[in-house]
């Protein structure tokens, strides 16, 4: 470093009060017009403005009552914010307490259960819909009737046999 | 024992600490001890004299708001005139243009020389014309080096630059106020 540069680097510190000039700076600076210059404007600019007065107790009262009244206001926006959070998630509360007993209603085990309930009135033929007065009697009529001698499900009496013949005509049943 | 700690003088950063945690005292505190530096800082950067009081307010009010994001790399000091240094700009912007530099009458103060004191104002004068024609980087560095006796370090830290970089700036400054002054 040369001693321009390190004349140059105590400059901020001797005009800040910080320290002092020593024989030597003092003599470099008299001798080298560029560091003369550098100190001229460096020491003008450290007492640049040194006539402004501050009104302290003033200013701090300014500063602090706006940064309570900003922070108020922080307070109040948040309290918003979070109010409608709590509004949605109210809504959100709500909604599903209202979908999910519909989703239960809606679940197929009650349907099933509803439909076997009324099984003999309720039996979904679409092909009847349309079905003039006089059909619908002769469907009944027909299913009414005894069921044919011959069907595997009304066949030989099977209330005489003993447990080892029924499952033999069960397993007839089966094969066949 | 506890005498001696209550004599010492609080950090910066303990300052800040404290007001973080509500101590209005503490805040009090960092305005005595800031405000000045940082009114100077406005004046030589351009402000007008009477806006010096209105930006102070602005710069300690926006800088209290974001105290918790000062980590310390720079001093307390710089960071606020980095503050005032946009705050600045921004009213620079806001008035589109309209020069900001204000040499008053009012500067000249009673002196039992006028011939010196007329000589210092006027010398006064010039330096803060020289610093209006400087890039601003190039400005808020030598005002805080020459004026804030600020250490290339802490400049780089509240500028974000470096401190190489820094020092290049002031050299470039004081290279165009020397032309500009002298």
């Amino acid at each position: 470093m040369s001693i321009c540069e390190a004349v140059s680097d105590r400059m901020s510190s001797v005009a800040a009060g910080r320290s002092e000039w020593s024989a030597g700076e003092l003599a470099h600076l008299a001798a080298c017009r560029e560091c003369a210059a550098e100190w001229k404007l460096v020491s003008a600019a450290s007492m640049l403005g040194l006539g402004i007065v501050v009104d302290q107790a003033g200013l701090t009262a300014a500063v602090l009552e706006r940064v309570r009244a900003a922070r108020q206001g922080d307070r109040q926006r948040r309290w918003v914010a979070r109010s409608a959070q709590l509004a949605g998630l109210a809504i959100a509360a709500v909604a599903l307490l209202t979908i999910i007993p519909r989703g239960r209603q809606a679940a197929p085990v009650q349907p099933l259960l509803i439909v076997a309930m009324q099984a003999p009135a309720g039996l979904p033929l679409a092909e009847l819909d349309g079905a003039a007065p006089a059909e619908l009697e002769a469907v009944l009529t027909e299913f009414d009737a005894p069921t044919p001698a011959g069907s595997s499900l009304d066949g030989p009496d099977v209330e005489g046999l003993d447990v080892s013949q029924v499952e033999r005509a069960l397993r007839s049943w089966e094969e066949s | 024992m506890a005498a001696m700690t209550e004599s010492e003088p609080r950090t910066d950063a303990s300052l800040a600490a404290a007001w973080g945690a509500g101590d209005e005292g503490a805040a009090a505190e960092i305005v005595r001890r800031h405000a000045g530096a940082v009114a100077r800082f406005l004046y030589s950067s351009g402000a007008g004299r009477s806006d010096v009081d209105d930006l102070v307010q602005e710069a300690l009010f926006r800088g209290f708001r974001k105290l918790d994001t000062w980590r310390g790399e720079a001093s307390l000091r710089s960071w606020l005139c980095r503050i005032a240094g946009n705050l600045l700009k921004d009213e620079y912007r806001r008035q589109r243009g309209r020069h900001l530099v204000s040499i008053e009458d009012d500067q000249v103060v009673d002196s039992a020389d006028p011939h010196a004191e007329a000589a210092a104002n006027e010398s006064e004068a010039q330096l803060r014309a020289g610093l209006q024609t400087l890039p601003r980087l190039q400005r808020e560095v030598f005002l805080m080096r020459a004026q804030q006796g600020c250490e290339y370090g802490e400049i780089a830290a509240a500028l974000g630059t470096t401190p190489g970089s820094a020092r290049v700036h002031y050299h470039h400054a004081v290279r165009r106020l020397k032309e500009l002054v002298s």
